[in-house]
């Protein structure tokens, strides 16, 4: 078992979990569980302890813009429209 | 937000509305000392062993607010189990208990994570009140790594280990998520890794114990 991650070390890091999403962004986190079952924050899964892993810069940007279009009054079907045309 | 230690996480769970450690519930005040003592542990400044906590190194920066506690343990000679529970809990004066409190609660208040109040009958004595975003997110913390599949870190079992034993954990969890964590930490505590969990375990059980004996001396 390892320690927890300081947040210096998170900061700097590729990728992150989502507890340390929680503590990079300060959002709850069955709000960030919620967005990632919408895919709305893509992850990656390690093989070896199935650890959801997100791309650190991308995620905080994608969080920080769904924000934004909540505050704007945008629902969550239409920021999904927005952020994964794809889907 | 800021790097919190172990003990701050616990104080923040552990102190009910009028920014207090429950009188009624010594566990929950045993909790608090023994959280402090894994801590200083896991930061490898102390070693536990027969039942006597021994300085190994200097307080590390980062936990500066465990220095009461780190002085009282301080001694020439190892400091027994026993004696750290009668003069925190069962003293007379809680004068240690206090300091130690006060200690860790400003830290959290220096953070925004905790208002300071005036308390007692002059208002000569500090209390600290939690805000509920900390609670929030000390919680989330442990959501975040319990059920989730993947690493459980050192500092979030201790927590929950600790939040167990003091029965607080029944306050933020429900029976779903007591029910997963239970599974998870019984995984853990039976892995190759699950070494240092089952040491905690052993060492809050063994505060637990003389906390009982010392109930029934004092009764």
């Amino acid at each position: 078992m390892a320690r927890q991650r300081s947040m210096e070390v998170i900061q700097k890091s590729e990728y992150v979990t989502i507890g340390e999403l929680v503590r990079l962004t300060e959002v709850r986190y069955s709000t960030l569980k919620f967005y990632t079952e919408e895919g709305m924050l893509p992850f990656e899964q390690a093989e070896e302890n199935l650890t959801r892993r997100y791309r650190r810069e991308e995620t905080e940007r994608r969080i920080l813009e769904i924000k934004r279009l909540r505050e704007v009054g945008k629902s969550i079907p239409e920021i999904k429209a927005i952020m994964c045309p794809e889907q | 937000m800021k790097d919190l230690t172990v003990t701050q996480e616990y104080m923040i769970c552990a102190l009910n509305e009028k920014g207090k450690i429950s009188g009624f519930s010594t566990e929950r005040i045993i909790c608090f000392i023994a959280a402090g003592l894994l801590e200083m542990k896991l930061e490898e400044c102390i070693e536990i062993e027969n039942k006597r906590v021994k300085v190994t190194a200097e307080l590390p920066e980062r936990i500066k607010e465990l220095e009461p506690l780190y002085d009282f343990v301080n001694k020439p000679r190892p400091v027994k189990i026993e004696k750290i529970v009668e003069e925190y809990s069962y003293n007379f004066t809680d004068k240690n208990l206090a300091e130690l409190m006060n200690s860790v609660g400003r830290s959290l208040s220096e953070v925004g994570l905790a208002d300071e109040k005036e308390a007692g009958f002059f208002g000569k004595r500090k209390c600290y009140i939690p805000t509920t975003e900390a609670i929030h997110y000390v919680i989330d913390m442990v959501r975040s790594e319990l059920l989730e599949e993947g690493e459980v870190t050192e500092d979030i079992a201790a927590l929950v280990l600790l939040l167990e034993k003091a029965k607080i954990i029944k306050k933020y969890f429900s029976d779903y998520e007591r029910k997963e964590m239970k599974n998870r930490m019984k995984e853990i505590v039976s892995s190759e890794d699950g070494r240092m969990i089952k040491e905690m375990i052993d060492h809050i059980e063994n505060m637990m114990a003389v906390m009982t004996v010392l109930m029934v001396m004092y009764s």
